[in-house]
C-alpha cells in the first residue's frame, strides 16, 4: 500500500491501440501538493497517460487511483467533477466565449435553478473566485476578450486558468510553455509554483527541460510506454539511462 | 388590423417558434431538419386533445409541446451519435417516417386530414410566440447557455471540463421539439384544417432558414428570419412568376455577404458585457 497522501496513482496501467501498446504496465505516483513532471521523446506515451488520466480513454489493463478511488470507467465528465482538470498540447478554447465566460462555464453551479436563471451562473463566490484567477493568471485587463483576439501564450493562460476555475485538486498541464517565449515561460513558472503553495497537485508533461527541471519535485521519464526512470530533477539529470534514451550526451541542459 | 395583415402577423408568429425550435438545436452544434416531425406531432396532439378530449387549447398546447419534447429527447438518443451532414440526414429521414406515420394513421384522417379546431386570435398566437421568444432570450443569459455553446464551440473540451455533453445535446433537442410542438398546435388551429403533406421535408427547410438568414448565434436572428421569409414573398408579388427566383436571388446575396445571418452575437456583446458581473 502506497502513502496515503497520493493523489493519482497508476498501477500497472496498459493501453493498446489495435496491436501497439502505448503504455505497457506503467506505474508512478503523484503525491500531493508536489509538482510531478512527465518527459520523454515523442510517442513515449505521455499524452496517451493524461487522456487515460483524465478519462478520454479507457484503459486496457491496470488501475486508475485518484484520491484512494479507482476513476476507471469514469467518463471524462464525470473525472473532471471529481477534481482532474487539464489543458491540452493544441490550445483548446471555446471560440465564441471571452475569457470570463470561461471561467463562468467551468466553474461547477450546484444549483440548478440558478443555473437556468439570467446571470445566476455570476453569483459572489463565483465572481470573486472567478476575479482571483484572473488576477493570478495576470488576464484581468483581457477579461471581455475572446481568445482568437489574443496572442498564443495568453490563449495558453486561459486554458489554464479555465481549468483552475473547475476549482480542481489535480491539475493535468499538456506542454504548457510550448510556443511561449522566455518572458511568459518565466510568467508560467511563478505562477505554477505559486498554485504549488496554494496547496494544488500539478502534473505537467514538458520538452523544455530548464522549465521541467525549475518547477518538477519530481520527474518520471517515460520511453516506448515504459516508465525508464523516475526521481528528483538532479537525479534524473544524471542517470545514464535517461542519458542515452532521451536527454542525449551532455543532459539536454546546455542551452 | 386587416384581415390579410392578421394572417401575416400570426404566420410569422409560428413561423419565429418554428424558427426557435431550430435555433436552439443548434445551439449544441446540431443541425436538424426533421423539425416538422415535431411540429405534426403537437399540431396533430393539440388538435386531438381539444376535438375530441374537449381540453382547452392552452392546456392541450402544453401537453403537445411536453409529448414533442420528450419525442425530440427520444429522437437526441441516436442523434448523439452522428454529426454534421450526417445527423442532417438522419433528422430528415426522422421527418418523412413521422409524414408517412400521419398519412398512413387512419384516426388522425390519413391522407384526407384532420378538421374541427375552431378559430384562434393573432393575439392569442403571439402571447405564445412572445413568451417562448422571451423564454428562450432570457435562457441566453443564463449559465446553462453557455454550457450548450461550449458543447457547440468545442465538445470534447466541454466534456473534459466537467460537462455533461450528452445531456446538455439530449436536452437541446427535448427543447427545441417541444418549441416545435407548440407551434404545431398553433399552426394547426390557425389553418383550421391539417393534413400530413404540410409537415414535409419543405416545412422543416423553411424552419432552418429563418435561422441560417435572421442570424443563428441570437434569439432575435430567428424573429428577423421568421419576418423576412413570411413578408419577402408578399412584397415580391409584383414579379408575379419570377417571385420565387427572385426570393432565390436575395438569399443567396444575404449568405454571400453574412454568412452568420444578419444579425449576430456581436452586435449584442456591448449590451451583455456588464451583466456577468464581470470585474
Amino acid at each position: 500500500m502506497r502513502a496515503p497522501d497520493s493523489v493519482l496513482e497508476f498501477r500497472g496501467v496498459v493501453k493498446r491501440f489495435g496491436g501497439i501498446s502505448a503504455l505497457n504496465e506503467v506505474d508512478f505516483v503523484v503525491p500531493r501538493g508536489q509538482i510531478v513532471g512527465l518527459i520523454g521523446p515523442n510517442g513515449a506515451g505521455k499524452t496517451t497517460a493524461f487522456n487515460l488520466a483524465s478519462g478520454a480513454y479507457t484503459t486496457t489493463a491496470g488501475d486508475i487511483i485518484f484520491e484512494g478511488r479507482s476513476t476507471i470507467g469514469l467518463k471524462p465528465y464525470q473525472v473532471a467533477r471529481r477534481g482532474i482538470a487539464r489543458t491540452f498540447q493544441n490550445i483548446r478554447l471555446f471560440r465564441s466565449m471571452t475569457v470570463w465566460e470561461h471561467l463562468v462555464v467551468s466553474n461547477r453551479e450546484k444549483s440548478r435553478i440558478r443555473n437556468i436563471l439570467p446571470f445566476g451562473g455570476a453569483g459572489r463566490e463565483t465572481c470573486e473566485r472567478s476575479r482571483r484567477i484572473l488576477d493570478l493568471t495576470g488576464l484581468t485587463a483581457f477579461h471581455d476578450r475572446l481568445p482568437v483576439s489574443l496572442p498564443y501564450g495568453m490563449q495558453r493562460k486561459v486554458e489554464i486558468a479555465r481549468a483552475l476555475a473547475s476549482q480542481p485538486r489535480l491539475l493535468l498541464l499538456d506542454e504548457p510553455v510550448a510556443g511561449m517565449n522566455q518572458d511568459e515561460a518565466g510568467e508560467l513558472l511563478e505562477l505554477l509554483l505559486r498554485l504549488r503553495r496554494e496547496g494544488l497537485t500539478i502534473l505537467v508533461i514538458e520538452h523544455d527541460m530548464p522549465f521541467v527541471m525549475n518547477l518538477c519535485d519530481h520527474i518520471y521519464v517515460l520511453d516506448f510506454g515504459l516508465v525508464i526512470a523516475g526521481g528528483r530533477p538532479e537525479e534524473v539529470r544524471r542517470d545514464p539511462v535517461v542519458l542515452s534514451a532521451y536527454l542525449g550526451e551532455d543532459g539536454g541542459c546546455s542551452r | 388590423m386587416s384581415t390579410y395583415a392578421a394572417g401575416l402577423s400570426a404566420d410569422i408568429g409560428i413561423a419565429l417558434l418554428g424558427g426557435l425550435s431550430v435555433y436552439v438545436i443548434l445551439a449544441t452544434g446540431q443541425l436538424s431538419l426533421g423539425n416538422a416531425a415535431f411540429m405534426a406531432v403537437g399540431a396533430y396532439l393539440a388538435s386531438a386533445l381539444t376535438v375530441y378530449a374537449g381540453l382547452p387549447l392552452t392546456a392541450a398546447l402544453m401537453l403537445a409541446g411536453l409529448a414533442s419534447g420528450f419525442l425530440g429527447v427520444l429522437v437526441g438518443f441516436p442523434a448523439l451519435r452522428l454529426r454534421g451532414i450526417y445527423l442532417a440526414m438522419a433528422t430528415l429521414g426522422f421527418g418523412e417516417m413521422t409524414r408517412s406515420f400521419f398519412l398512413d394513421f387512419a384516426p388522425a384522417g390519413g391522407a384526407g386530414g384532420f378538421r374541427g379546431m375552431g378559430p384562434v386570435s393573432t393575439a392569442y398566437i403571439w402571447a405564445w410566440s412572445a413568451s417562448l421568444l422571451v423564454g428562450v432570450v432570457l435562457l441566453e443569459r443564463s449559465r446553462l447557455w453557455l454550457e450548450f455553446r461550449a458543447v457547440n464551440d468545442d465538445e470534447r473540451a466541454a466534456d473534459l471540463i466537467g460537462l455533461n455533453t450528452t445531456a446538455i445535446k439530449v436536452g437541446a433537442f427535448g427543447l427545441g421539439a417541444a418549441i416545435a410542438g407548440v407551434a404545431g398546435g398553433l399552426f394547426a388551429y390557425h389553418q383550421l384544417y391539417i393534413e400530413p403533406g404540410m409537415f414535409g421535408f419543405d416545412r422543416s427547410i423553411e424552419m432552418v432558414l429563418y435561422v441560417v438568414l435572421g442570424g443563428s448565434t441570437v434569439a432575435v436572428g430567428p424573429l428577423l428570419g421568421a419576418t423576412l421569409l413570411v413578408l419577402l414573398p408578399e412584397f415580391l408579388r409584383f414579379l408575379a412568376d419570377w417571385r420565387l427566383a427572385a426570393f432565390g436571388a436575395l438569399l443567396i446575396l444575404v449568405l454571400l455577404f453574412r454568412r452568420q445571418g444578419i444579425i449576430d452575437r456581436g452586435m449584442f456583446r456591448g449590451l451583455s458585457r456588464r451583466k456577468w458581473a464581470t470585474p
